[in-house]
């Protein structure tokens, strides 16, 4: 399982989206799944939406959106046997906010179903004692941009700590575990080459490595600008060129006064990773800004081919 | 920078007395709160910012950091130095908003006795609740503004919004918790008959058989002090929903006058522009002063018009030289590049200006280099702004 967390809007879906192609490349069937009933992966690979139920995406990678209402009801009637609980208390669409949020049940849901999807085999057989091949070989938590999704993997021990006894407690032990097994569990951290990013994903790193109960996989740079020359021996011209063009005005000058900017702009960005890398020590792979503005599943897979260099 | 017949930002920023500055996750609405907050102070006017979540560099620079929910006076003429034209008057605060603390001064308020307010402030789901129940933070904020705005401490009040993934998140917020808040307290306990809930029957309920049945199932579910606990915080909260509910009131009431006046900042990029044409169709519709757009981050390029394929076509010749003209190529590429992105922003720009009509201003900010963290900084993005 691959929890993929950080600050809204850096890129968690675009790299949740490319890790899931590269595996499924590699012939490892895997499922992405997404928290609070997003839909992100059926957009961008242009499909319908996928539910609660899980869709493909293409060859080997499939999809599945956890919806809160859904999932409540699965977790407590299917997997805790409490109907009655569900239908006392979390049938209303109001209450069921309420009490997950008081409870907070929602992200303990949020990674029970993951958990279940790791508990699947091949076979159908199902449950943390199931044996022979697993359904999914690789599981990958596109996790909600709130507080980086660390309150997702608090929230075993958050629940721990309030039952301390009853079936609610021993199935958060069991996630808790689980999320505790290097063999199995691992968080990758994505961010910009930017500062806010970056020193949120310093924190963040820090707070997982105090409480020392999941491993980080590693750091993902999305974004970055990709150098502007592409070996040092043209990048040695640089100068000359300069000059060059800022002499021959016109449309040689404003190219150069472009490119002076994304020199600029890279600089900024290596030092922005330089400091995420001292800090840290932690692997760390780039993935390029692409100019596209919309991605589509070519650009996907572009960017997959990047993360392929990591694993 | 705005369109001849529309009014300029300044104007929309002198005449009103409250500034809700709304946009999704990461658009820029703190830097750009701040940034307006300084140019009215130093055209003269007295004005509070109330940001949320302010990197760490930016809350150093407005004084904040370590106090929360306090309005910090800064002193402009420290921060700008003395070349700074400051006008008679004008004067800076910032308050660095904290949901926790106002849940708590709600609590203070509205319960109805010191025994409430104890046995909520000592409960373990309040704490959770404050925190994660949502439109939480947002209707927090407003509390707060409308407190602020009460006080007439201030000409301007500028108000920076949490991370939304839709804009209009915000504006629901405090219907939603309310809803959540009421549905959640009362509705558990009684099974929704025709009507509404009565909090008489619920107190009733709270103490009645029905309560018992269930407490028995969800203690085995959870154990008997979860249970006790969440219904000892049940029943207090309960206490306060009437005087929230009129308070959600006067805050949309405030939000929908004459002194208050809406702007979305928007990144120019396909998905937040058509959300921004979304959030001001509905906030017209709904009857809610929205008064212009801030683009921020426009992507700057040098070049105008279309660039050709090569250097070769330009104005650059051939050296002769094979790596030297690699490299004029890879210079080339780049001005490309950033043409293109210029291109692609100012295109949608175009739609936006299209759809919503002549008469709103739209201010453009470029994408700036390094971080805006300071005072300095915020000063040159006025520049921008007018
Ligand atoms: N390497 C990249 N090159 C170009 N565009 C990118 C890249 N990575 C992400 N984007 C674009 O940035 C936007 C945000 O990406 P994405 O949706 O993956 O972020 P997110 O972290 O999942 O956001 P949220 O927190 O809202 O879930 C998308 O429009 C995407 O197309
Ligand atoms: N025009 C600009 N050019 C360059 N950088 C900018 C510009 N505007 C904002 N930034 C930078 O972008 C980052 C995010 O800005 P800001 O914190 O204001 O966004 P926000 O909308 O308040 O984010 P959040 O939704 O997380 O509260 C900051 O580091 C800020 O310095
Ligand atoms: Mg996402
Ligand atoms: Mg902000």
């Amino acid at each position: 399982m691959l929890f993929v967390l950080g600050k809204g809007g850096v890129g968690k879906s675009v790299v949740s989206a490319s890790l899931g192609l590269l595996a499924a490349e590699r012939g490892r069937r895997a499922i992405i799944t997404e928290a609070a009933g997003a839909e992100t992966m059926a957009a961008l690979f242009d499909r319908e939406p996928v539910g609660y139920t899980p869709g493909r995406l293409a060859t080997n990678l499939q999809a599945l959106s956890i919806q809160p209402g859904a999932a409540v009801e699965e977790y407590l009637v299917r997997t805790l046997k409490f109907r009655l609980v569900y239908e006392m208390v979390f049938r209303n669409r109001f209450v069921e906010p309420f009490m997950s949020a008081v409870m907070g049940l929602s992200d303990l849901i949020t990674v029970g179903k993951v958990m279940d999807l790791e508990w699947e085999r091949v076979d159908g057989s199902f449950g943390p004692d199931a044996e022979g091949p697993n359904k999914y070989d690789l599981i990958i938590v596109d996790s909600p941009a709130t507080g980086h999704g660390l309150s997702l993997l608090r929230s075993p021990q958050a629940m721990m700590d309030v039952t301390r006894v009853g079936p609610l407690f021993n199935n958060a032990r069991l996630i808790r575990d689980l999320l505790a097994d290097e063999q199995k569990t691992g968080v990758v951290l994505v961010t910009l080459a930017e500062d806010m990013p970056v020193s949120e994903t310093i924190q963040a790193a820090t707070e997982l490595r105090e409480r020392g109960n999941v491993h980080i996989s590693g750091i993902v740079v999305n974004g970055v600008v990709p150098p502007v020359f592409d070996d040092p021996a043209t990048a040695e011209c640089w100068d000359r060129v300069r000059r060059q063009g800022l002499e021959l005005g016109g449309a040689a000058a404003e190219s150069v006064r472009d490119a002076e900017r994304s020199l600029r702009d890279r600089n900024r960005a290596e030092e922005h990773i330089a400091r995420l890398r001292e800090t840290l020590g932690l692997p760390l792979i780039e993935l390029p800004l692409l100019s596209k503005r919309d991605l589509d599943a070519k650009a996907l897979a572009e960017l997959g081919t990047v993360l392929g260099a990591w694993s | 920078m705005s369109d001849s017949s529309a009014p300029d930002l300044n104007e929309v920023v002198k005449a009103h007395k409250v500034l809700v500055i709304c946009g999704t996750g990461g658009v820029g609405k703190t830097t750009v709160s701040a940034s307006i907050a300084l140019g009215a102070a130093l055209a003269g006017q007295r004005v509070l910012v109330m940001t949320i979540d302010p990197a760490k560099r930016l809350a150093d620079s407005l004084g904040v950091v370590g106090k929360l929910n306090e309005a910090t006076p800064i002193d402009l003429r420290a921060a700008l130095g003395d070349d700074v034209e400051l006008s008679e008057g004008g004067s800076l605060h910032a308050m660095m908003l904290d949901a926790k603390g106002t849940w708590d001064d709600t609590v203070r308020r509205f319960a109805k006795s010191q025994d409430t307010q104890d046995r909520i402030f000592n409960n373990n789901y309040y704490q959770r609740a404050s925190e994660s129940l949502s439109g939480s933070q947002e209707y927090m904020a407003m509390e707060r503004l409308l407190e602020m705005h009460a006080t007439e401490a201030y000409d301007l009040v500028v108000l920076d919004t949490p991370p939304t993934r839709n804009a209009l998140d915000f504006l629901e917020a405090p219907d939603r918790l309310m809803a959540v808040l009421e549905e959640g307290i009362l509705g558990w306990l009684i099974p929704k008959k025709r009507g509404r809930f009565s909090p008489v029957a619920a107190g009733a309920r709270l103490f009645g058989r029905g309560r018992e049945a269930m407490f028995n199932v969800l203690e085995r579910f959870m154990g008997a002090d979860v249970i006790r606990g969440l219904a000892d915080f049940i029943s207090a909260m309960s206490e306060l929903l009437d005087g929230m509910r009129s308070r959600a009131g006067e805050v949309m009431e405030l939000l929908r006058s004459e002194d208050c006046a809406f702007l979305m900042v928007a990144a120019p990029n396909r998905i937040a522009l058509s959300e921004g044409l979304y959030f001001h169709d509905r906030l017209a519709e709904a009857g809610i002063p929205f008064r212009g757009f801030v683009i921020n981050r426009v992507r700057p390029a040098f070049g105008e018009g279309k660039t050709p394929a090569t250097p070769w076509e330009s104005n650059w010749t051939r050296s002769g030289e094979a790596t030297y003209d690699a490299a004029v190529e890879q210079v080339w590429d780049e001005h490309r590049r950033r043409t293109r992105w210029a291109h692609v922003d100012r295109h949608h720009i175009n739609a936006l200006k299209a759809h919503c009509g002549p008469t709103l201003p739209y201010v453009e900010i470029p994408e700036l280099e390094g971080e805006i963290h300071d005072l300095d900084a915020l000063r040159l993005l006025l520049a921008y702004l007018e």
